[in-house]
């Protein structure tokens, strides 16, 4: 996979913990069990990935941020999961492994999960 | 009405239910590994065997990345790596053990021996992640129970072992 894509599905990875995390009765759950959750560390986390990525794509990411909950999504079947669109064929040719593509409808970054 | 007992069976969840959610195809009996980095790879291996997910590094950087936050090591000889990932579009458990044990970065210092691996989707109905997680901790709390785990000869055994006492 492309590096800028996989930092930009470990950031949304990061986003879910960080949703868990901000959860009052998942994060006590976790926390009984003696798996903690620090907020700050998992957005710290997600400030050092945003860094590493390539302007173009950090700015694009961040616009898609403000308009869904989330910004990258895999392709399951052949659509886009996040508004089950078709995706073209082509997201799958060897000639585009190392492009981040985005879905032509919704325009969500889209992966390979 | 009929929500309502949806609900209630989400709350009763027990270890059979848990165990629904792994396979002997997610089952290593003994791992190989002989470190944290190569048992998050081997059980991800596992994970992706039969799978529709086809991208182990996803996996792997979501576990890593979780590990960071803390050491999921926390039961004696036991660990839970775990986390939600996109890539996951149930919630899948894996299971593995090593004799020898392996540094995870236990709590007690310790090495660890049983690993539960729970890979879960964004967003899971009934919070199974979490429910499935409180029960395999609390199980794993049990010292005896443990011994007899690791001792399993196989699958079916290992799930024997842990459904025993529930009635």
């Amino acid at each position: 996979m492309n590096r800028q894509l996989a930092l930009l599905v470990s950031i949304q990875n990061l986003e879910l913990q960080l949703r868990d995390a901000q959860d009052e009765v998942k994060a006590k759950a976790l926390e009984a069990m003696g798996f903690p959750m620090s907020v700050e560390k998992i957005q710290r986390d997600i400030a050092g990935l945003l860094e590493q990525i390539e302007p173009r794509h950090r700015s694009y990411y961040l616009r898609l941020k403000t308009r869904f909950e989330n910004p990258v999504v895999p392709v399951w079947d052949g659509h886009c999961t996040g508004c089950f669109a078709n995706v073209p064929t082509a997201f799958t040719s060897v000639t585009n492994v190392n492009r981040v593509m985005s879905c032509e409808s919704c325009g969500r970054i889209l992966f390979q999960p | 009405m009929q929500g309502n007992i949806a609900q209630n069976k989400a709350v009763a969840m027990d270890i059979k239910d848990v165990l629904q959610l792994t396979s002997e195809a997610r089952f290593i009996a003994g791992l190989q590994a002989k470190d944290k980095e190569g048992v998050l790879a081997e059980m991800a291996d596992a994970l992706l065997a039969g799978s529709p997910i086809t991208n182990k590094e996803t996996i792997l950087e979501m576990l890593k990345s979780r590990e960071a936050q803390g050491s999921t090591a926390v039961g004696p000889g036991v660990a839970f790596p775990h986390g939600r990932t996109l890539a996951a579009q149930n919630l899948i458990i894996v299971v593995a053990r090593s004799q020898a044990g392996v540094d995870f970065d236990s709590m007690d210092g310790g090495p660890t021996h049983l690993f539960f691996m729970l890979i879960a989707p964004p967003q899971d109905t009934g919070n199974q992640y979490i429910r499935s997680l409180a029960v395999l901790t609390e199980k794993m709390q049990d010292p005896a129970l443990r011994g007899a785990a690791l001792q399993a000869p196989d699958y079916a055994a290992f799930c024997q072992v842990l459904t025993e006492g529930q009635g």
